[in-house]
């Protein structure tokens, strides 16, 4: 196993330097720079806009911008974005516990409703609840998370205050100001983006769940069970459900990955500081050393989850083993 | 499925508790705080740098930092810290060698207490010409010889050249005792010290940015203090979100886009306060003229196009019209205006007879169209919307128009600026100060300025450069109505609309005046002030 590890980790060496340079190569060849928008204000004269490439580096070929990014990288210094002049290390460091904040309490949320809907549609299969529970995970997965994030602003910060003239809900941000330490404050303003984001992977999860409980549910080992005479409760809570979370434990390892990059679409429509925007801005302004900064850590974060996948899968199921 | 009964108890408690806690915690915010909700969140407040040239860094700067001269929202310049704007009757302006010299008024201090003095002019243009810093535009700062400071009032600016719009620089000025052997680069981007009527407070990454009230104000040009307590700019990407808000109150004003639907549905909502104006920011159609072989290097078909696109019908249909045909490049309400457009109206018979001057005549045009590409930014509805009346407009006078987008990296960039575009649509942001040789002389061609019509014309350039050293605005402005009128018969581009300024308030929000230029609405914020519920 150790071997396996050692290996796995020293194989992902050539991969994120491969990334890097792709990178690089499709930022140096994405039309504009981080000065494009400069070169159409009369206010700012070629010479300048000369002059600060010049300061920032910019005029040498990509080769060796990169190799000096990489040098920096090495030794972990992760650069001074273009935009803000801060380093790059302290503006993630900055918004990466947002991200955590919202992805991870998203995440387990979606699993304490996706996992009791999986086994109970599975042990009553083609039950009203089955077919209900099918039904929405069809509706919850190709809802237009923008859209939906809109409509229940709409109705529960809006409409929920226009009728009661108490804000239950807010529409954005993490807090009101000056409410920064009220855990209550905060869960008004953590409810809305959470249901937008756990939607879509309760649907997918219990599909999951579901699939995989019915595999088990009819094998052998279950009639042995029922037959010693154990109680139903035990016998699916704790000789179907073990099996049946394995299949769901790898793909939610993989999932985990998103917990660090975020969520474009939902941060932005509930104003999250999270990770998810500070790659998009970086990437519209074409802010290089923050846009591979962030790309790097979405990277390794990738390779370890996939990790952590294959080395769970052998922990819960002793068929697999790695030599 | 069986759910313990305890289980559901906690449940039901927890949730009465937390509803109680919402409704009971719910104390009106106190009425001298108000909440900006703003789609864009400065990258820094050093609007001197790299990365502050945007409105956001303005916008949110413009209470704490103030220059020597303003702008008011009807774009009349005002003296701001100085006693009055230097001029040849005051004899605070010479011509020969052209000098300036302001007068501080006095009791300015920042809002640390210490005095601002002509010290502080003299090392703002110091600053802004140290090749150590990444300052984004050393535009007329690079015209001064020197800089003499005889007493603490008084600053005498030397100029290599007579400079004419000399009233646009030392917008803002640096505090010398606060910045003295810092890195310029680094010092005044998370933090900000100046002498205006608020004060940074905090910055929230990612969230917001709070000013508060500076107690020690001297008062401002007009002798008031700020009666709000706090100005608080939240940041929300997301327009629809940000209406949203403002309808329950969670903030208090926002700067939407330019859309008339938006406009019509904000102007629909109860308690809320909308200004409406044209702004400085004016869109037009552009003629390329770079290659040699496109038929847009004849005056003719230029000439055509403008009196083919009915350009009162596009105001009318695409922006219901909230705002009128633009007839020159600049603002009706600068007093350079002249309207050499208007000589384009709407006649396609007149269009033929160009085209027909051209070659194209009926039945040229019947066996070989002429074919021309539009191009502009993607997803900017109105100006899609305004490509395609263009579009059937010119189809009537034999003229097959194909559009043509790009994202507006990709547009600027590698169109535009590059001249391998036809004709397009975009916007000039016009200063208040009628300068525009970058624009149209013709050393000014990319990459030696923003003259992407590759338009040339000897009598323009000259008369541009010559009212660029004219410094007596009596000899100046008809300097500027010779080139509009040069412009207009050359049919260099064809100027569309005035872009809306919006802004969206509550109601009980007094002094709100926004400014149609780059100043923005947050110029005077001493006089605001929120009524009572």
């Amino acid at each position: 196993m150790l071997t396996f590890v050692i290996r796995r980790i020293l194989a992902s060496i050539p991969l994120l330097l491969l990334v890097s340079v792709l990178m690089y190569l499709i930022m140096y060849l994405a039309p504009g720079g981080p000065l494009a928008m400069l070169t159409m204000n009369p206010r700012i004269r070629p010479e300048d806009v000369q002059r600060i490439i010049h300061m920032m580096g910019l005029d040498k070929p990509w080769y060796l911008q990169y190799w000096t990014w990489l040098m920096a990288y090495i030794r972990g210094d992760w650069g001074t974005s273009f935009q803000t002049h801060r380093e790059v290390f302290d503006m993630i460091m900055n918004r990466l516990p947002n991200t955590l904040q919202l992805m991870g309490i998203s995440m387990v949320f979606a699993l304490m409703l996706a996992i009791p809907i999986g086994i109970y549609s599975a042990i009553r299969q083609y039950s009203w609840f089955d077919h209900a529970s099918t039904s929405f995970s069809y509706f919850g997965y190709s809802l237009p998370i923008f859209w939906f994030g809109l409509m229940l602003q709409l109705f529960f910060a809006y409409y929920l205050y226009k009728w009661t003239g108490v804000h239950w809900f807010y529409s954005a941000h993490m807090y009101s100001v000056g409410y920064e330490h009220d855990i209550v404050n905060r869960l008004q303003h953590l409810a809305l983006p959470v249901m937008t984001l756990s939607i879509a992977s309760i649907a997918g999860w219990s599909r999951y769940q579901r699939a995989s409980m019915l595999e088990v549910i009819n094998s052998d080992y279950l009639r042995t069970a029922r037959a010693k005479g154990l109680p139903e409760r035990t016998v699916i809570l704790k000789h179907a459900l073990r099996n049946a979370m394995i299949p769901l434990i790898t793909i939610l390892t993989l999932d985990m990955a998103a917990l660090f990059s975020g969520a474009v679409v939902t941060e932005t429509v509930f104003a999250w500081p999270g990770m998810g925007r500070l790659f998009y801005d970086a990437v519209v302004s074409r802010d290089y050393p923050v846009v591979i900064g962030s790309v790097m850590l979405f990277s390794v974060m990738v390779i370890i989850f996939n990790l952590i996948a294959d080395i769970l899968y052998a922990v819960f199921d002793p068929r697999i083993r790695y030599d | 499925m069986y759910i313990p009964k305890r289980l559901l108890f906690v449940v039901i408690v927890v949730s009465v508790v937390f509803a109680l806690y919402i409704v009971a915690g719910c104390a009106p915010r106190p009425s001298g705080d108000i909440v900006i909700g703003y789609d864009q969140e400065p990258a820094i407040l050093n609007g001197f740098l790299m990365g502050g040239a945007m409105m956001a860094t303005q916008d949110v700067t413009a209470a704490v930092l103030e220059g020597l001269i303003g702008l008011d929202n009807e774009l009349h310049y005002y003296p701001w810290l100085i006693t009055e704007i230097p001029s040849v009757e005051n004899e605070l302006l010479t011509e020969e060698p052209f000098t300036i010299t302001y007068k501080l008024r006095e009791g300015i201090t920042w809002s640390d207490g210490e005095p601002l003095t002509s010290q502080d002019i003299k090392f703002t243009w110091e600053t802004i010409m140290n090749p150590d810093w990444l300052i984004i535009s050393r535009v007329g700062y690079e015209k001064i010889e020197s800089i003499e400071t005889p007493d603490p009032l008084t600053a005498i600016v030397k100029f290599k050249e007579p400079y004419a719009p000399w009233k646009d620089i030392f917008r803002g000025i640096l505090p010398k005792h606060w910045l003295e052997g810092k890195d310029f680069n680094t010092a005044m981007n998370q933090e900000i010290l100046g002498s205006g009527p608020f004060i940074l407070k905090e910055w929230a990454a990612g969230d917001h940015i709070t000013l508060v009230k500076n107690e020690n104000y001297w008062g401002g040009p007009n002798g008031v203090k700020p009666k709000l307590d706090s100005i608080t700019f939240r940041f929300h990407p997301e327009t629809m979100a940000l209406i949203t808000m403002l309808k329950t109150g969670e903030v208090d004003l926002i700067i939407p886009p330019p859309d008339v639907a938006l406009l019509e549905q904000l102007q629909a909502i109860e308690g809320v306060e909308v200004q409406v104006q044209g702004g400085l920011i004016w869109e037009h159609l552009a003629f390329n003229q770079k290659d040699a072989g496109s038929p847009l290097r004849d005056i003719n078909v230029r000439k055509a196009i403008c009196y083919a696109i009915d350009r009162k019908t596009i105001v009318e249909q695409v922006l219901k019209g909230q705002v009128g045909v633009l007839q020159s490049i600049y603002a009706p309400t600068q007093a350079v205006y002249t309207p050499a457009w208007e000589q384009y109206t709407y006649d396609p018979e007149k269009a033929k007879q160009h085209l027909a001057e051209a070659g194209y005549t009926a039945e040229v045009l019947a066996e070989k169209p002429l074919k021309l590409k539009l191009g502009t930014t993607f997803g900017n509805v109105a100006r899609e919307q305004i490509q395609q009346v263009i579009q059937s407009q010119l189809r009537q006078v034999g003229i097959n128009v194909t559009i043509d987008n790009y994202d507006a990296a990709t547009w600027f960039s590698e169109k535009v600026d590059k001249g391998d575009y036809e004709m397009g649509i975009w916007a000039w942001v016009v200063s208040p100060d009628p300068d525009l040789e970058a624009t149209f002389a013709r050393d000014r061609i990319p990459p030696e300025g923003q003259n992407c019509y590759w338009y040339e014309n000897d009598k323009v350039t000259e008369l541009l450069k010559q009212a660029n050293t004219e410094v007596d605005d009596a000899k100046r402005l008809p300097l500027y109505q010779e080139v509009q009128k040069l412009l207009a018969d050359d049919a260099a581009l064809l100027p569309l609309y005035q872009r809306l300024n919006i802004v969206a308030f509550n109601a009980r929000l007094r002094g709100v005046k926004a400014n149609p230029s780059l100043v923005g609405t947050f110029w005077n914020t001493e006089e605001w002030s929120l009524e009572p519920e």
